[in-house]
């Protein structure tokens, strides 16, 4: 194989094995994949449906239980929403010209595999998507469920959750102003944690994630990546774990992103300066776009 | 008068510590801690937070950034510097005041409500008090167990140096309930609990029978103190 899979490569060389198991895709997905694109994937375009098909990114599982945020939304609520579902978060107007946002997101894998990380950075992930807004982020709060209190694998998992959670909010200067626990079995091997993120700004100031026309200019920036968090997105929130915990547990530790909060403190302070001062009206953007810029972004560090 | 907030990675409370100096009737200079200068500050105030990520060991990093140098400098020759939890912590690590801020004995973060005892009523940054004055401020850390050596810890208490005292129970296993410390000029002072989150009313804590103020504006003497310490100056 040449040193580069190219699309005329790859065009080449029908047969040619590839790891789409490994980074979570099913064979039929792989098999749609390659009907869409009427050849096998490059390693490198593998390795983005990977991500984009994934539940993490996709919701495929989810997205219809989700699409109810949007159907059952009433014009009494719209008269104080001012961005609703399909953006990093939701904001609602709180009047004087000021608005609030919030997002509630799981990192229930994560949490399961690698418990202080997979709790601080789904912190992390939530504390983003209020920065994205434009806002700043004033509190967090979580909603937890574990398995069995009495049961030996809880014990492995509640004291890095609880230390992850207020850990991160604590690096960022975030209360967590309140949250609840449930204990019961039916969560064991597959924990519920879930955390919420508040912000605070003016109207003028919230910014959307998307963008029209050409020539713009695209700004990643986050911490240096590293060695842990590879195939977190893809792997893990696909993955079911039916987990032997209890003789060694779970075996994807490093796919768990590691938390860096005072990076994202940085980027507290970044972003306000870096964002242009003007509202800009809502389009409905191309969304594969959209998908791809904000997954690029949940794809680098927390 | 002005005085300099530093800002370090991973500084949180220097929005908070600007608006006491403001509200204490001092003008706020935010200082960053690449700075090379201290923008003509008469004191400087280094607030609370997680400098650096806490990365290697609380204030350790922060002790040597840049903005540090002139700050020791400052303060060797008499200017007024109070450092507040991190900044505390900054301030053991730089040299400037003795001991060392270690993680809580509880082992967990502690939040709450603290009463304290101002020991001494003496320093540029507690003249607005009485010794033997209580007053209750917020409290929020996991590192900020005082500790030294017998001999130092002997030292601070033989020279009257121990400015603040923790009461109704120890928070975080400082030894001899200490909450803040001074220099020998007493013109440097440190402490972990957070007199900047009390300085405006109705913000400050006020349950548990409440402060000296009564409307959760203990800290406010913090930063009155210092402007009559530098008029007098």
């Amino acid at each position: 194989m040449s040193l580069l899979d190219t699309v005329d490569h790859a065009a080449a060389t029908p047969d040619h094995e590839l790891p789409y198991g490994e980074l979570g895709l099913k064979d039929d997905e792989f098999e749609r994949i390659c009907a869409a694109l009427g050849r096998r994937p490059t390693t490198c375009e593998l390795a983005m449906y990977s991500v984009m098909w994934s539940e993490h990114c996709s919701y495929k599982s989810s997205k219809t239980h989700l699409r109810q945020f949007g159907t059952k939304t009433t014009d009494e609520m719209r008269e104080k929403l001012l961005v609703g579902i399909g953006e990093n978060a939701g904001v609602v107007d709180v009047g004087d010209g000021w608005a609030v946002t919030f997002k509630v997101e799981s990192h229930n894998h994560p949490s399961y595999v690698e418990p202080h990380q997979g709790a601080a950075t789904g912190v992390g992930g939530i504390v983003r998507d209020i920065l994205a807004m434009g806002a700043r982020p004033v509190a967090v709060m979580d909603s937890l469920r574990f398995g069995a209190i009495d049961h030996p694998d809880t014990a492995r998992v509640v004291p890095g959750v609880v230390a992850g959670v207020g850990g991160y909010g604590n690096c960022l200067g975030l209360p967590n102003i309140g949250g609840e626990v449930v204990f019961d079995s039916v969560y064991q091997g597959n924990p519920l944690v879930n955390a919420l993120c508040v912000g605070t700004m003016r109207h003028e100031d919230i910014h959307l994630a998307n963008a029209t026309g050409e020539g713009n200019l695209v700004v990643l920036f986050g911490s240096r990546t590293g060695g842990d968090g590879i195939g977190g997105v893809s792997v893990l929130a696909s993955e079911t774990f039916d987990g032997t915990p209890g003789d060694g547990g779970p075996s994807k530790r490093p796919a768990v992103q590691v938390g860096d909060p005072v990076r994202r403190e940085a980027a507290h302070r970044v972003l306000p300066g870096a964002l242009p001062r003007r509202r800009r009206r809502r389009h409905p953007g191309p969304r594969r776009r959209r998908a791809l810029l904000r997954h690029l972004r949940a794809g680098l560090r927390r | 008068m002005k005085i300099g907030v530093v800002t370090f990675p991973g500084t949180l409370d220097d929005r908070d510590a600007a608006r006491a100096v403001v509200r204490g009737g001092g003008e706020a200079v935010a200082l960053w801690h690449a700075d090379a200068d201290l923008r003509g500050v008469d004191a400087v105030v280094l607030p609370g937070g997680f400098s650096y990520g806490d990365y290697l060991r609380a204030g350790a990093i922060a002790s040597i950034a840049p903005v540090m140098g002139p700050v020791v400098e400052a303060a060797r020759a008499g200017m007024p510097v109070l450092g507040i939890c991190n900044g505390f912590q900054v301030l053991c690590e730089a040299g400037l005041l003795p001991g060392a801020l270690v993680r809580n004995d509880v082992r967990t973060f502690v939040c709450r409500d603290q009463r304290l005892r101002v020991e001494d009523a003496s320093t540029a940054w507690t003249s607005a008090f009485e010794t033997g004055q209580e007053i209750v401020v917020p409290l929020k850390n996991g590192e900020g167990g005082y500790n030294a050596d017998e001999r130092t810890l002997d030292e601070l208490e033989g020279e009257g140096r121990v400015v603040f005292r923790y009461l109704g129970g120890n928070p975080n296993g400082s030894r001899r309930d200490i909450a803040g410390v001074r220099d020998a000029s007493g013109r440097v002072v440190g402490l972990m609990p957070h007199p900047e989150h009390a300085t405006e009313p109705g913000y400050g804590p006020t349950e548990h029978g409440g402060g000296a103020s009564g409307d959760g504006t203990d800290g406010l003497g913090f930063f009155t103190s210092v402007l009559t310490a530098l008029a007098s100056a």
